[in-house]
């Protein structure tokens, strides 16, 4: 236990590369290859950041409307997408993908960022900004999260603690997928219908087709404190009390009916951060905002890009 | 559907060949699951074996990469015939889900069958549909 890697063979599906035709590039951290997308001019340089249990596909509608702005950086977490994926859950904790996408940006040469985070893109984007507020230029954050007191669905048994509870997890998460096979679909709103077409529910399939492969998807809730003495309760506190001192350019967009981060947490981060815009919030959006408004998404990021000057911007 | 324990002689193993089909890596994640696990398994002297609704009989144990501490827990197919591999994923599935409602009723406190039966009916499990 814990010495396996799987590794995906990098092979797209034509009904998944019409809608992802995205030119896939890697890099190799501590041994281990992680995947990720580069599209788009030199210059402001917008990294986007996914949850779980998405990857880069999540952001393929918004990555073509902004490429000519600047450039998109989308990289697969470990453990997702077609990056490696080790076997040992102990690996995926958010210590480790703050550090390792922290690594990739150093690697990558990545200055003056503008982070556009959604579900753990949140604390893993946060978790970067302020140990490195410096390099980061402005924030599009929606539907997440960045302090340690859980939202009332995650405090629930039913559904979530249940989806990950000791061997119900390996049976729900890894065995049966539900969170990419249903999760999905019930975490979308104006999208939803979009699910039932093959290529987008196979696209979030892609990375994850054996129960070995979905290990992250099971870590990613059992990283996610509950109580004081959890796994990531200091670090989320610290996180929210570091807020206040990040006075880089923040937008909020907040899908209106996720139940996972209701609207509450947007205008909780507009409370914390010195520099946010009131929250934009999608009626009809949810805890997916990518696949329900990738269009208001973009026009954000967009705004972020114009607002922030940048002597060294090339057209 | 309900699953049958028994023990290591009566489940007539002697040729079988363990194949997993659930792994945990992390029993104690919430400590009451570790608690009852650690109580039941020592008081089987180490391994419990189950029969499920489809006949199937099925290990659960340290895994073996982890024999020192409960670090790991598997549950095991216990083939015992040379076509066992034919054994359905959903056949497989079932055996699971009731061994998973057992677990629950033992555990106890807010931790339910019927919390497992709804989330199922939530994500579509088709085990939990097939009871709703």
């Amino acid at each position: 236990m814990g010495q396996e890697i799987y590794r995906h063979n990098g092979d797209i599906p034509e009904e998944i590369r019409t809608i992802y035709p995205f030119e896939s590039h890697w890099i190799e951290l501590d041994g281990l290859r992680m995947h990720y997308l580069d599209e788009g001019m030199e210059g402001p340089t917008v990294i986007l950041l996914h949850g779980n249990p998405t990857w880069s596909f999540l952001y393929r509608e918004i990555i073509p409307k902004i490429t000519a702005h600047c450039r998109a950086v989308a990289p697969d977490y470990f453990g997702m997408g077609l990056s490696d994926k080790p076997a040992a859950e102990r690996f995926y904790t958010l210590e480790n993908h703050t550090r390792f996408i922290t690594e990739f940006i150093n690697r990558l040469g990545l200055k003056d960022i503008i982070f556009v985070v959604q579900d753990w893109g949140g604390p893993i984007g946060f978790g970067y900004a302020l140990s490195r507020p410096e390099n980061v230029s402005g924030m599009l954050i929606m539907n997440t999260w960045a302090w340690p007191d859980p939202s009332d669905f995650h405090a629930s048994v039913l559904p979530w603690r249940m989806l990950h509870a000791p061997l119900m997890g390996p049976y729900l998460l890894l065995r049966q997928n539900v969170l990419v096979e249903r999760g999905l679909y019930l975490s979308t709103s104006r999208s939803r219908q979009r699910f039932k077409q093959g290529a987008i529910l196979n696209g979030y399939r892609l990375p994850f087709t054996t129960p070995g492969s979905r290990i992250s998807i099971l870590a990613f809730p059992r990283n996610i404190p509950l109580k004081p003495g959890d796994l990531n309760w200091d670090r989320m506190k610290k996180m929210e009390k570091g807020l206040k001192s990040l006075e880089l350019p923040c937008r909020l967009l907040w899908g209106e009916k996720d139940i996972v981060f209701p609207p509450n947490n947007a205008h909780r981060f507009q409370r914390l951060l010195p520099n946010c815009s009131s929250p934009r919030f999608i009626p009809d959006g949810s805890h997916f905002i990518q696949e329900d408004a990738p269009g208001e998404i973009a026009e954000e990021i967009l705004e972020l890009v114009k607002q922030i000057p940048r002597a060294e911007v090339s057209s | 559907m309900t699953i049958q324990f028994l023990r290591a002689q009566e489940a007539d193993l002697a040729r079988a060949v363990p194949r997993q089909v659930l792994l945990e890596q992390n029993p104690g994640f919430y400590q009451e699951f570790r608690d009852f696990l650690v109580n039941r398994m020592e008081s089987e002297g180490g391994n419990l074996f189950f029969r499920g609704p489809s006949c199937q009989v099925y290990r659960v144990s340290l895994a073996e990469e982890d024999p020192v501490s409960l670090t790991g827990l598997e549950i095991c197919l216990m083939e015992t015939q040379p076509d066992a591999s034919q054994i359905s994923d959903e056949t497989i599935d079932l055996d699971l889900w009731s061994f998973l409602e057992w677990l629950l009723e033992q555990v106890g406190g807010e931790w339910t069958p019927e919390a497992l039966s709804k989330t199922g009916a939530v994500y579509r499990v088709p085990d939990a549909s097939e009871r709703d």
